[in-house]
């Protein structure tokens, strides 16, 4: 695993490179997290063709778009992916398209501009690890988590392709996080940027 | 922070705003529902600490997915697209930009002050709230409005990012800056749908006013309206016209009111995104792109290329340029439209998903360069970015005319 620090250091380095007009900066950026962005893509377009489309927008629009990145708020992989599901959702759902994709590119600023305790945690941690703690959450709840964010669904489209009100589907989503939180980063997170000291202790649950 | 639609937004308890908060995080609000409750953490004094805990937990579903290589092909093609498009001028969001910007390798800060504050500058918020209150009376739109301010350059430029930065509410806007010294500089903003020049300029000449012009991408001018101010204010002032279809903003001195500017600008933006997003949002009767072919601006010549403001200013005339226009110079008018590559989808808008322009029958306004056609073949399916709105063209005279 990458050190965090140092990670989030060059991508900070990138950005203002970036920023500057840096086209070659734009390159490493693709060569870092090309890869996960195509995951991220894929599964929500579930077409090769059209996820290599949306993440080279997405790429696109990270150049175009920099100068409303602030390294000091945000991580840039966090907005980066942010991106790449918004454009993979508009691609697969053109309803939500009526929403401009610059305003949800926009709340996703302010999204990933959040908390690094969840990037320190999630860089430190295992493919396995996350998909275990994500298969230890129960059934309802990790269909709403997969619909909202991977299936792009709003919480009350999630309410009703659940069949449940909309407070209920937004409490599983709260349960879930909660969780993910509790199993991934500890209930004492420590101050940004300190690593998690340990392992969660996924406790079973099918991956 | 300002809401666009203040109106259409109840507003949120803290109960509500923790109950969403997971949903905030996994992108699972709308646009609506998630500006009311940036809007109210804007404004709340509560800390709301399980929201804080939840915000970030997107990145471990991202994380939970496997990384795939891509084609080979696809870097070099991302790289071209990049060599052809234009990056954002900063715009007007968040924390006003006087402050020096922060060191690359600078670590995360911690929380000591909440997150969303930066969303409004601290020292700002009753002050932007003031200004909310202005702007949702309606004060604004009744002409030039004038706030007095302390007259020091650099209080002047924080007033200046303040105003703009709460009356924009983070929504679009660009930046306008001297064409000769000492002109000033401001920002055109997108305020709730109407655009708003919020500008620090010295008084114009006694006995004359300032007028403010669109240009299209032809260079044709048409007044935006007028304005006056005296020393030590901030104008902010409503646009009479929509920026739909044009590409640069300017402001010149005048005697008085005029059809066509007589000086040269001291002051000019290009509106890039800003009318191009415009052009997205239809259908709206008042968004339709005012015709190329506009007549008002009486010219010695029919043909806009002999117009004073055909090749001006060459620096901002289109901040989105053709593959072609990247070299500096402007292509050749095309005769006639674009024979369309392949025909348009159709958005669930109902406008054009590609917006082109290219002569499927968007009528969006915009039209192809034959750089655009081509990337079109070469893509064959695929909507949006990589084929964005091209600047128009045409020659005006040659514009079939469409309904």
């Amino acid at each position: 695993m990458e050190d965090t620090g140092r990670s989030h250091e060059a991508d900070a380095a990138l950005a203002v490179r970036i920023r500057s007009g840096d086209r070659e900066a734009l390159g490493e950026l693709y060569d870092r997290y090309a890869a996960v962005a195509l995951g991220v893509a894929l599964r929500v377009v579930r077409d090769r063709d059209a996820a290599e489309d949306v993440v080279h927008d997405a790429f696109v629009a990270v150049w175009q778009k920099i100068s409303r990145f602030d390294p000091q708020q945000g991580q840039l992989r966090s907005w980066l992916l942010t991106i790449v599901r918004n454009r993979a959702i508009d691609r697969v759902r053109g309803a939500r398209a009526a929403e401009d994709i610059d305003a949800l590119d926009e709340l996703g600023t302010l999204r990933s501009s959040s908390n690094p305790t969840w990037e320190a945690a999630v860089a430190n941690l295992s493919l396995a690890t996350l998909r275990v703690a994500l298969g230890s959450l129960p059934g309802e709840q990790r269909e709403a988590v997969e619909l909202a964010y991977f299936g792009g669904h709003t919480y009350r489209e999630v309410a009703v392709l659940t069949g449940v009100p909309p407070g209920t589907a937004a409490g599983r989503l709260r349960l879930a996080l909660a969780k993910l939180r509790q199993l991934l980063i500890g209930t004492d997170a420590g101050p940004a940027g300190s690593p998690p000291s340990a392992e969660p202790s996924a406790g079973g649950g099918p991956v | 922070m300002i809401d666009r639609d203040p109106m259409s937004q109840p507003p949120l308890d803290h109960g509500a705003v923790d109950e969403l908060a997971a949903a905030l995080s996994l992108g699972a609000l709308d646009a609506d529902e998630a500006r009311a409750l940036i809007a109210h953490l804007s404004t709340c004094p509560l800390p709301h600490a399980e929201l804080r805990e939840l915000l970030g937990a997107n990145s471990a579903l991202a994380a939970s997915v496997e990384g795939i290589a891509p084609s080979p092909g696809l870097r070099d093609r991302l790289m071209a697209t990049v060599a052809a498009t234009a990056q954002e001028a900063p715009r007007v969001t968040g924390v006003p930009t006087r402050e020096a910007p922060p060191a690359p390798s600078a670590p995360s800060s911690s929380f000591a002050e909440p997150w969303w504050k930066s969303l409004l500058d601290p020292r700002s918020a009753g002050f932007a709230r003031g200004l909310a209150a202005v702007a949702v009376a309606g004060v604004i739109v009744l002409g030039a409005v004038t706030i007095s301010l302390r007259s020091s350059l650099d209080a002047r430029q924080s007033a200046l990012d303040r105003v703009a930065s709460a009356l924009a509410g983070g929504g679009p806007a660009f930046a306008v800056t001297a064409q000769t010294a000492g002109a000033g500089s401001g920002y055109v903003i997108d305020h709730a749908g109407q655009p708003l020049l919020v500008a620090a300029v010295p008084p114009a000449p006694a006995g004359r006013l300032y007028e403010m012009w669109l240009l299209d991408a032809q260079g044709q001018p048409v007044s935006a309206g007028t304005f006056t101010i005296t020393s030590g204010q901030i104008a902010v002032v409503r646009l009479d016209v929509g920026l739909t279809g044009y590409t640069t903003f300017a402001i010149t001195v005048e005697e008085r009111r005029v059809d066509a500017p007589t000086t040269k600008p001291i002051i000019a933006g290009a509106i890039g995104a800003l009318g191009r997003r415009a052009a997205r949002a239809r259908p709206r009767a008042s968004a339709m792109p005012i015709p190329l072919n506009t007549t008002a601006i009486p010219t010695p010549n029919a043909s806009a290329r002999s117009s004073p403001y055909a090749a001006w200013p060459p620096a901002t005339a289109a901040s989105s340029r053709t593959s072609a226009e990247v070299d500096g110079t402007r292509p050749p008018a095309i005769p006639r439209l674009m024979t369309p590559a392949i025909a348009g989808p159709r958005s669930a808008a109902g406008g054009c998903a590609w917006e082109c322009g290219c002569g499927c029958g968007c009528r969006c306004g915009w039209s192809c360069s034959p750089a655009a056609a081509d990337a079109v073949r070469q893509r064959r399916r695929q909507p949006r970015s990589s084929h964005a709105p091209m600047v128009s063209t045409i020659a005006p005279e040659t514009v079939p005319r469409t309904g």
